[in-house]
């Protein structure tokens, strides 16, 4: 498949369907909620990639990243034009629409931004250590921002593979160590989750540390157009999210946050949307193996489309 | 840009817009080709779709018990008001009498209301799931079907009428003043000399002290059996009962779309 056909359509036009609720967000997945049945998923393109790279706004404990997007005077002017031919309230549900799924995946989202991520999350751990004076023995021997630095060193050479000769010997290397590092953060959350006291910063900045490690992990099986392997690989990630979840009820969680039930939910819902980001990605290779669309020439896509911030790929009958 | 798909956009070279001369809207023409057939990618989002709905169930039935315990609690605490002090002589036939039943009635019917609670938020999370893959063994059956299946691999689940109570209250709430080593009859029937040669001011302060022991020790218990203990899982108890059969049902929904 050449990179000129695939089938997206503009996001706006789902605006409708997801006011009324005949269609209902899941992650970056869209399923119509008469039938259970997906109709297709959303995704993020260069414009959005332009503009956070201007002017990032992000909670960098946060596990899914990005937040005040559509506060930016870019995105507003954006809207402006918008509302003259869609009007206020469908302009407000774009929005609404654009700063939920800004950030999924790492499929659009370019690797200076993750780079940025990282680095903030680093800086969010430091200061998480020194205000912490018992830190957990798990902690100790996670070593997560050791941990983050291979993460960030991985993520530079994923930059860097398409200049290289060796590109596709460094990238499964990349992906390689990606899968470890991911496989040593949930270790390290299972263990924390199930302590009798357990802080709300150090959770939330695993969760954000599992999540950013596991799209980067996802994208870099994409550019090897290992679509399979990144089907599969998203099903064993989502199947440790699953392990993850039963361990940290909300009810039980809150009774062992230090910070309190609040706390609690908000992390609850940082970690269902995790679960629903991940469980798209499923979608997404089985979607690109289906329409044989390689893996690279979807992320490059997306990456040069300039006019609209949110695409739509439709789904359809995907052979059994 | 909420253009029909009949006018197809190029927004650049890259990137061209689904193009179609029907005038058909692209959400139904998505809906007609996936309902043909099962489509790839669905599983893990309902597997994700359950694992949220078993977090809110959990969430409520704790919640819900919870808020629902002061009231029992205050049952018993007018039962052991209204307990003449003679019979604090013979206080396990008064718990037998008089506190088992409230705490039993409080059990089975909390059981069944949570489970028919629970009966009717599978059946409505299934229908919105559309959880109705052909390959899905579970499809026909009902929550309380799903919560026996395969509850040997999580935990044995009691029956609610043999959670256990009262069984260290009774000799763990002593008289006032009595030493610690004194057997618990020994201590009450000391304590109803003790009362009888007292005047009536002694008296009554003394038979409220008395009293709002045992009502803490009852109170103790109750909650164990209603609550369970969070530092000690393998303590009984109805909640923990409702949420290990919860678990089962889960367990068995996310393993059927595996």
């Amino acid at each position: 498949m050449t990179l000129t056909s695939i089938p997206f359509s503009a996001a706006a036009e789902y605006l409708p369907g997801l006011a009324t609720g005949k269609t209902v967000r899941f992650g970056s997945i869209l399923k119509s909620a008469e039938t259970g049945r997906i109709v297709g998923h959303l995704q993020e393109t260069g414009v959005v990639q332009s503009l956070l790279q201007k002017t990032l706004s992000f909670d960098p404990s946060g596990a899914t990243g990005l937040i005040g997007v559509v506060q930016d005077e870019i995105i507003k002017r954006k809207l402006n034009v918008m509302q003259q031919t869609l009007g206020t309230v469908q302009v407000l549900q774009y929005a609404n629409l654009f700063s939920s799924v800004v950030g999924i995946g790492v499929t659009a989202a370019s690797t200076a931004i993750i780079l940025k991520r990282i680095k903030e999350l680093d800086s969010a751990l430091g200061k998480i250590e020194e205000a912490i004076q018992n830190l957990p023995a798990k902690w100790q021997e996670l070593s997560l921002r050791s941990r983050l630095v291979d993460v960030y060193t991985s993520i530079e050479r994923l930059q860097e593979a398409d200049v290289r000769s060796d590109s596709s010997k460094i990238l499964s290397q990349v992906e390689r160590d990606l899968q470890k590092d991911c496989n040593h953060i949930h270790d390290g959350l299972c263990s924390i989750v199930v302590e009798a006291k357990v802080d709300a910063g150090l959770l939330r900045a695993l969760l954000a540390a599992l999540s950013l490690c596991g799209a980067s992990e996802f994208k870099a099986l994409l550019w090897l157009n290992e679509r399979e392997a990144a089907q599969r690989r998203s099903q064993i990630r989502f199947d440790k999210l699953q392990e993850l979840a039963l361990l940290m009820p909300r009810d039980q969680l809150a009774l062992r946050l230090q910070a309190g039930k609040e706390i609690a939910v908000d992390i609850s819902k940082e970690c269902s949307e995790i679960r629903y980001r991940t469980a798209s990605l499923t979608h997404i290779a089985q979607h690109l193996i289906h329409h044989d669309i390689e893996g690279r020439s979807y992320i490059e896509t997306i990456n040069q489309e300039q006019d609209e911030p949110l695409l739509f790929f439709p789904s359809e009958q995907v052979p059994a | 840009m909420n253009q029909p798909l009949s006018s197809a956009k190029v927004s650049n070279d890259s990137v061209i817009y689904a193009q179609s001369n029907q005038s058909q809207p692209i959400l139904e023409q998505s809906e007609n080709l996936l309902n043909m057939s099962d489509d790839k990618g669905l599983k893990e989002i309902n597997r994700a779709e359950i694992l949220d709905w078993w977090e809110a169930e959990q969430e409520r039935v704790s919640d819900e018990l919870e808020s629902q315990l002061p009231e029992l609690l205050e049952r018993l605490d007018l039962e052991i008001d209204a307990m003449p002090i003679k019979k604090f002589i013979r206080k396990k036939q008064f718990c037998v009498e008089r506190l088992e039943p409230q705490v039993k009635k409080f059990l089975e019917n909390n059981h069944l209301k949570f489970r028919q609670d629970l009966e009717n938020s599978f059946q409505k999370s299934k229908d919105d799931i559309g959880e109705n893959v052909s390959e899905n063994a579970y499809q026909e059956w009902s929550y309380g079907e799903m919560s026996i299946a395969g509850a040997a691999a999580v935990a044995t689940i009691a029956p609610v009428g043999t959670l256990p109570f009262l069984t260290a209250g009774i000799m763990t709430a002593p008289f006032i003043g009595a030493p610690a080593l004194i057997p618990g009859a020994a201590v009450v029937a000391g304590a109803g000399l003790v009362l009888v040669a007292a005047g009536p001011s002694f008296r009554g302060k003394a038979i409220e002290m008395l009293k709002d022991r045992f009502k803490k020790s009852m109170q103790r218990d109750a909650t164990l059996r209603i609550l369970g203990d969070p530092s000690d899982p393998t303590v009984s108890s109805l909640k923990g009962k409702l949420l290990n059969e919860l678990r089962n049902v889960t367990m068995g929904r996310l393993d059927a779309l595996k």
